[in-house]
């Protein structure tokens, strides 16, 4: 690929894909500060492997399975001592933020997402980013019927945890 | 459970603060750098001896051992390092992480049996060059003593990062390959 094209392919993907993978970072770490470190390392990875990208591959899947693995690589660190700059809210989409309410069901949410293990955090974050259960197959390498699987307990794990909260228990 | 549409929309409202790209250095190849460079002050010294006591076959034959032990040593270092570096991040989660795992131990396992013999080569070569520099009994000990303590020390810092580091990492990962693996 020539480098131009890796660049205009890499900045059409980061434009049109950067919400969804800060809030894959964001629902896996439940930290904005880490999510930031761990998105740019997934943009870095997404960058060194856009030369083995091969164009009949979905690039949704192609994107959220470098998400992914560059999430369960992570190592969780203190700070080097660099602080990023706040440039403002991302242009997720042209709905209005949430309203007061909504809020707090969102940090439900998030706190239940939380404290469930790593694999199941991820699965349920590609799930909230609307992906079918045979594009999250796809990402994780498990089969459809095992996604569901996954996906009927994680629900049920997530609905007695946002219970738990909204009654001041988790 | 609130409907699952519900909460995608929700949870797609979410307004993220995003920050800059930082243009940070990557920490690995710091780490890299400075370990080429300490490598090869390292070596120096020996250099000077072989260029001093070329006449010697066992002082040349002592550095050389050396100099080869250490180049070998760190050949399959970053080899196993540049494997670990360069998994591919687009393949999926499960053969990933099968990978991943297997690579991290593989270049953990270099820190044993290999490293001993690393050790007992550097040894050998630093007694046999003393030996054509005619070195007494108590330097051959000495000498020997400091590259083993040297070598233990390094070996226990490196295991103590590995343990903090690494093995949770591999750990979490190895407990998701089970997981995944007989479905």
């Amino acid at each position: 690929m020539k480098h131009a094209e890796k660049e205009r392919l890499f900045v059409e993907l980061f434009e049109e894909n950067k919400a969804r993978v800060l809030r894959l970072c964001y629902g896996y770490l439940n930290s904005e500060h880490e999510a930031e470190d761990l998105f740019q390392e997934v943009m870095k990875n997404v960058w060194n492997s856009l030369d083995g990208f091969r164009r009949e591959a979905q690039i949704t899947t192609w994107l959220f399975r470098i998400a992914v693995n560059t999430a369960l690589m992570y190592r969780r660190k203190l700070r080097r001592g660099q602080a990023l700059v706040s440039t403002g809210p991302v242009p997720d989409s042209a709905a209005p933020p949430p309203a007061p309410d909504d809020e707090e069901r969102l940090r439900a949410l998030r706190s239940a997402i939380a404290v469930l293990p790593a694999q199941d955090r991820l699965i349920v974050t590609l799930l909230l980013e609307g992906l079918s259960y045979r594009e999250i197959a796809e990402v994780t390498g498990i089969t459809v019927n095992y996604v569901g699987v996954k996906i009927s307990r994680i629900k049920e794990a997530l609905e007695k945890l946002m219970k738990g909260v909204s009654h001041g228990t988790a | 459970m609130e409907q699952l549409e519900e909460l995608q929309s929700l949870w797609q409202k979410q307004r993220l603060l995003i920050g800059e790209m930082a243009r940070y250095q990557d920490k690995q190849l710091r780490i890299a750098t400075a370990k080429t460079v300490a490598v090869a002050v390292f070596l120096i010294p020996f250099f000077w001896i072989l260029a001093n006591y070329a006449h010697s076959p066992l002082v040349v034959g002592g550095v050389l051992w050396i100099a080869a032990s250490v180049i070998a040593f760190m050949f399959a270092y970053w080899k196993r390092q540049f494997r670990v570096s360069s998994l591919d991040f687009a393949a999926p989660s499960r053969e990933f992480i099968a990978t991943a795992v297997a690579r991290m131990k593989e270049q953990h396992r270099l820190f044993g049996v290999p490293f001993l013999v690393f050790v007992g080569c550097m040894i050998a070569g630093l007694n046999l060059t003393l030996l054509g520099l005619s070195a007494g009994l108590a330097e051959h000990l000495i000498y020997t003593a400091e590259v083993a303590v040297f070598c233990w020390i390094g070996l226990r810092i490196r295991e103590r990062c590995f343990r903090r580091e690494s093995q949770p990492l591999i750990d979490q990962l190895a407990a998701m390959e089970d997981d995944l693996a007989t479905r």
